[in-house]
């Protein structure tokens, strides 16, 4: 390395030391130790480097850049995509579909029962009905096959469970009925739907179509249709 | 920390020394202040996307340059570098006190009087805050012809503290005499 090759080097060596660990300079350093000429060249040239940069450092910033910074960055900070408008908007209408339809079934208008005993009615005398009759089962069954036991008196069954249990599930008017098959000298079919669903004045009405009859009642819980395929004389004997 | 404890941390290590930078590169301070706030303004809007810590000093001064060139008239930048005088060999002594008894007003004002081409290195060397590499990254050319620019941008800032020394030794003609002879 001659002394035009050191000089090169050696003027970009910053006064603060920092570059003393970078091999490019470590041989012009090592040089310019050897050289007393090249040494003292370095020496001015590094004092005049030295009062340059403490003149940049005494530079302020005008007063005000600061704050002026921070303001206009915060305002200029791009809004999270699920804080934007469009998004929000977006949300608030999921979010309203999603309580409409979790909603629906309290608001949408109750059937009334006479719908309910005709749609039951429809049911019985239909073929599907005569290949699926499941029993009631466990205590319900007992109460049920119970010759004391009076329909109109209450009974205690919870719709939930009843569907837990596997009772067979229909659609009558848009809305579930549960179906439950007990036999207490004839055939009978309770019907037991969500009292919400269908509106009625809780007295008890009789409708007879050929031998077919059915009686539909409600309590606070539930709406009910027993169906008889005896007429109303059995229906009586039960309810 | 909160977005906005860290953002003002990120404010106070480096508006300073940005706004320094964009002194020498503007030439006034207006400009140099609409420069660091835009440079700030582009790290709230994209530094988010800066997933090494460590480069955001780097960053910040990377792209207060680029703002710098895109805001100028495209074309005015590129200067022929094979037309440009070669750099002085030797520093007379009296230049170091030239700068050291200048104030830093005087001094920036000859720092902007170099070239353009050469005052970005020769300001981010003076500053002192990026190693090599990172002034090469940042000027997108490699580290020797950052010492190469670094040493003409020299002699063009001794050439420039000269011209200002000389200037402010200049005695006004008095106009009062002139009226009276």
């Amino acid at each position: 390395m001659n002394t035009t090759e050191a000089k090169f080097i050696l003027q970009a060596r910053r006064p603060d030391g920092q570059d003393d660990s970078d091999s490019r300079f470590a041989e012009a350093l090592e040089q310019a130790r050897r050289d007393p000429a090249l040494s003292d060249w370095l020496a001015r040239e590094q004092a005049f480097d030295a009062a340059v940069a403490e003149k940049l450092r005494a530079v302020q910033p005008p007063a005000g850049l600061r704050d002026a910074i921070l303001a206009g960055a915060r305002m200029s900070r791009p809004v999270p995509f699920w804080r934007r408008p469009q998004v929000l908007a977006l949300a608030a209408c999921v979010t309203i579909v999603i309580g409409l339809a979790a909603a629906w079934p309290a608001l949408r208008p109750a059937k009334g029962t006479e719908q309910l005993a005709l749609g039951v009615m429809d049911e019985v005398g239909s073929l599907a009905h005569h290949t699926a009759m499941p029993q009631a089962r466990g205590r319900l069954h007992t109460l049920l096959a119970d010759s004391s036991t009076r329909l109109a008196a209450g009974l205690p069954l919870d719709f939930a469970q009843l569907k837990a249990d596997g009772c067979r599930s229909l659609s009558i008017g848009g809305r579930e009925v549960l179906e439950v098959c007990f036999e207490r000298g004839g055939a009978f079919h309770l019907y037991v739907a969500k009292r919400d669903d269908f509106k009625g004045d809780g007295q008890p009405m009789f409708r007879e179509r050929g031998t077919l009859a059915t009686v539909t009642w409600t309590d606070a819980r539930h709406a009910y249709v027993l169906v008889s395929g005896d007429g109303a004389s059995a229906l009586r004997n039960v309810f | 920390m909160s977005t906005d404890d860290a953002f003002t941390q990120l404010v106070d290590a480096y508006y300073a020394p940005l706004y320094r930078f964009a002194l020498s590169l503007a030439r006034n301070p207006a400009d140099a202040g609409d420069l660091t706030q835009q440079t700030f303004y582009v790290w709230a809007t994209k530094g988010s996307a800066l997933r090494d810590g460590s480069k955001v000093k780097t960053w910040l001064f990377t792209t207060l340059y680029r703002e710098f060139l895109r805001g100028r008239r495209r074309g005015a930048r590129v200067t022929a570098l094979d037309d440009l005088p070669p750099g002085e060999e030797d520093p007379p002594a009296a230049e170091t006190d030239l700068a050291l008894n200048m104030d830093a007003q005087g001094v920036v004002e000859a720092l902007q009087e170099v070239d353009e081409v050469f005052r970005a290195p020769l300001t981010l060397f003076y500053l002192e805050d990026l190693p090599y590499q990172e002034i090469a990254d940042l000027l997108e050319v490699p580290i020797g012809t950052v010492m190469s620019r670094l040493s003409r941008g020299k002699a063009q800032l001794r050439a420039a503290l000269a011209r200002k020394a000389t200037a402010s030794k200049v005695i006004p003609f008095p106009l009062s005499r002139r009226k009276t002879s």
